[in-house]
């Protein structure tokens, strides 16, 4: 019956890392080595982030306000100074690990769309895990709030995961659902037991947490970087092991890449399922507690805004690959700095929301997996340019 | 709990409800060609804010909620319809993209309209009935919108199930190369019949903005959308008269936090507002326990072009 459930439900992401797709295409690739065929992914990628970025820009020039001076404070917001440079850094922490968690049930063939309520839900066990032991010395107290943050993030998406698994329940829908409930939660906390109403910043916020869970940063000319990056990169590289060299890993992948073979190979196809959106939902639960304790630095309102489903937009664009997660993350980042920076202009910071909508639609489109004639071309353009340079690159050893 | 109580939570369930049950009707159309429109809060969110800049614009309701259920379904065929029949690129991402181009866009047009007042609707009383105790108010003293939802999801009931060109659009969601072979328009018709839907989508965001809250703020629409979603999926597939109780049963619990609140009540109204939300989720997995002899719909999310 199970079986019969799933059948019908909606086409699953397809899992990444391997340039998928028509044989056709991908052949040659094959023989030109992973060179050519890594650089045409990246390269159709950016042209697909550039595509939305342009349409972006078209329509953000459109608005009243906007002029000279502001694309001008967009440059200084991003690379034009040290301050923008960090802040892209800061940025950069959480959207990898969200798109990290993406990516990883991605992989398993779901979409696990409730990122956005597990950080707030991570963030939450973070915070009452400071407020419960505020005296803890050193690195213990991070750490702690840390695994309260992975642990928060789990258990939310433990009743979507159960019956996604068990009962064939739509996950997309479901996850959805809770980020919402998650949303009410946090302003029940900081308006109600947590409420600080003093508190100066972005929206409400509870009480600060003590120095002691912050993480601290290093400063590197004028440029800083926070411990944050490092976990968000060691998380990353920590789950593209589980997926290549672990068992389980291997059967997320299985079960992703075709739910039939993987039952007939004897994979638990409902555990599997149940753990990696578990897995998921734990990483989701770290990118609120890293948000929180790298410079948020309380529960607030301001720590839910859209990072979870950015996370999207950075799976797609490294097409659910783990270790591609971490450009993507960056490109991600440099688009929430500079849409930060557009503020000045009266520009809503939902924008970030509008232009990743075009990248993701940019992406799909090109997608090896959608048969179209657009995306067609664009990829076969691409692909000769990419194995003329990447030939270029060999002709020394060649002759 | 006395008549005004009572009363007052019956209207409130009627004002939330329509909204979510025009989403629920959009959604339901779009699903009968076999096309998931998970984009339907975004959708919405567009109807909303274009209702309410050409409501304000015009200073007319009625041209308000025209233009908010045309400008959504022109949203809808351009992020959603297309990308996802003709050009076949994957379902959902499509539809995320079109929920989040929604709310950017939306945030973005709507940034000076927030806060406004917005051009109302005169309620239409019916005579006699509208003086019923606890009913009256609730079901026959509305606005027309309300009137003409439930008017739109019989209307619907009937084209589909008793009309020869419904009969079509049934034969698509359920087998699309069976309706292919006999001849029908399978890609012209998906194209418009998930426009259309956008555009009743839409609409109900209109309501919401104009009939209901009577005014624009960002992200108004607080997940609505996905409610009528979920509801499309509980009542299960193709069943369109069904819906008018399940948005009535949304919109009671979407108005409970208002009525609590009018009567002063001390319970947090964040527990509240979740309720919808979390009898949604409870009631997909209640749905998905019990044994299913629905017909399967093996068309849904199977691109409508043919292999080339």
């Amino acid at each position: 019956m199970s079986a019969d459930a799933t059948a019908a439900r909606m086409p699953r992401p397809s899992p990444g890392g391997r340039p998928s797709g028509s044989q056709g295409e991908t052949s040659g690739a094959a023989s030109a080595g992973g060179l050519a065929s890594g650089l045409r992914q990246a390269a159709l990628r950016i042209a697909v982030v550039l595509a939305g970025v342009l349409v972006g820009i078209f329509i953000i020039a459109l608005q009243p306000g906007v002029d000279a001076g502001t694309w001008s404070a967009v440059w200084h917001g991003t690379f034009g100074t040290a301050s923008g440079i960090s802040s892209v850094v800061q940025l950069t922490s959480p959207l990898l690990l969200s798109g990290v968690a993406a990516a990883v049930s991605a992989r398993a063939g779901m979409w696990n769309i409730g990122v956005e309520g597990q950080l707030v839900m991570g963030a939450w066990a973070g915070t009452a895990i400071a407020f419960t032991f505020p005296d803890l010395p050193g690195p213990w107290l991070p750490a702690l709030v840390l695994i309260g943050g992975v642990v928060g993030g789990a258990l939310w998406v433990v009743p979507p995961a159960a019956a996604r698994a068990y009962l064939g329940v739509n996950e997309v829908v479901t996850t959805l659902l809770l980020n919402f409930v998650a949303t009410l939660w946090l302003v029940y906390w900081v308006t109600g037991p947590w409420a600080d109403t003093s508190f100066q910043g972005a929206g409400l916020g509870a009480r600060p947490i003590t120095d002691n869970a912050m993480l601290s940063h290093w400063t590197i000319g004028d440029v800083t970087i926070g411990v944050s990056f490092v976990i968000a990169v060691v998380i990353a590289l920590a789950t593209w092991a589980v997926f290549r060299y672990t068992p389980f890993g291997y059967r997320c992948t299985l079960l992703g890449a075709d739910q039939r073979t993987a039952r007939y190979a004897g994979v638990d196809v409902a555990r599997t399922r149940f753990y990696s959106l578990v897995l998921s939902g734990g990483i989701g639960g770290l990118v609120g507690v890293i948000v929180m304790i790298d410079h948020v630095q309380r529960f607030t309102i301001a720590l839910s805004t859209y990072t979870g489903y950015l996370g999207l937009l950075v799976a797609a664009l490294a097409s659910a690959s783990l270790l591609g997660c971490i450009p993507a993350a960056v490109l991600v980042a440099l688009l929430s700095a500079a849409a930060g920076a557009l503020r000045i202009a009266g520009i809503p910071a939902e924008v970030t929301l509008m232009l990743t909508g075009l990248m993701l639609i940019a992406a799909a489109i090109t997608d090896v997996g959608s048969g179209n004639q657009v995306g067609r071309s664009i990829r076969r353009g691409v692909a000769r340019v990419t194995t003329a340079v990447s030939r270029e690159g060999r002709g020394g050893d060649a002759a | 709990m006395n008549e005004t109580v009572i009363t007052g939570l019956l209207l409130a369930a009627t004002v939330s409800g329509v909204p979510v049950l025009l989403a629920a009707l959009g959604e339901a159309i779009s699903e009968q060609v076999g096309v998931k429109n998970l984009g339907i809060e975004g959708v919405m969110l567009m109807g909303a804010v274009l209702a309410a800049i050409v409501a304000h614009n015009t200073g007319n309701a009625w041209v308000g909620l025209v233009g908010g259920a045309l400008g959504a379904g022109a949203f809808n065929f351009v992020t959603l319809a297309v990308p996802n029949v003709v050009l076949r690129a994957e379902e959902t991402v499509v539809a995320f993209a079109c929920w989040f181009i929604g709310i950017g866009l939306s945030t973005m047009i709507g940034v000076s309209y927030n806060g406004k007042t917005l051009p109302s609707l005169e309620k239409i009383e019916i005579p006699l009935l509208s003086d019923l105790p606890y009913i009256g108010p609730a079901f026959f003293h509305q606005p027309a919108t309300t009137y003409v939802a439930i008017a739109m999801v019989l209307a619907t009931s009937w084209f589909l199930y008793r009309t020869r060109h419904g009969l079509k659009l049934r034969a698509i969601g359920r087998d699309i190369d069976a309706a292919r072979a006999c001849g029908i328009a399978v890609t012209r018709l998906r194209l418009a019949y998930v426009t259309l839907g956008g555009a009743i989508i839409g609409l109900g965001g209109a309501v919401l903005a104009i009939v209901a809250l009577g005014t624009w703020e960002t992200n108004l629409t607080g997940f609505r959308g996905f409610l009528g979603f979920a509801l499309v999926i509980v009542v299960g597939r193709g069943r369109i008269i069904p819906l008018l109780l399940g948005a009535y049963l949304f919109g009671l619990l979407l108005g409970v936090s208002g009525v609590v609140q009018a009567q002063g009540w001390d319970v947090s109204p964040e527990f509240l507002d979740m309720l919808p939300y979390i009898a949604a989720v409870l009631a997909l997995i209640v749905q998905a326990w019990r044994p299913r002899r629905r017909l399967r719909r093996r068309a849904a999310g199977v691109p409508a072009l043919a292999e080339s």
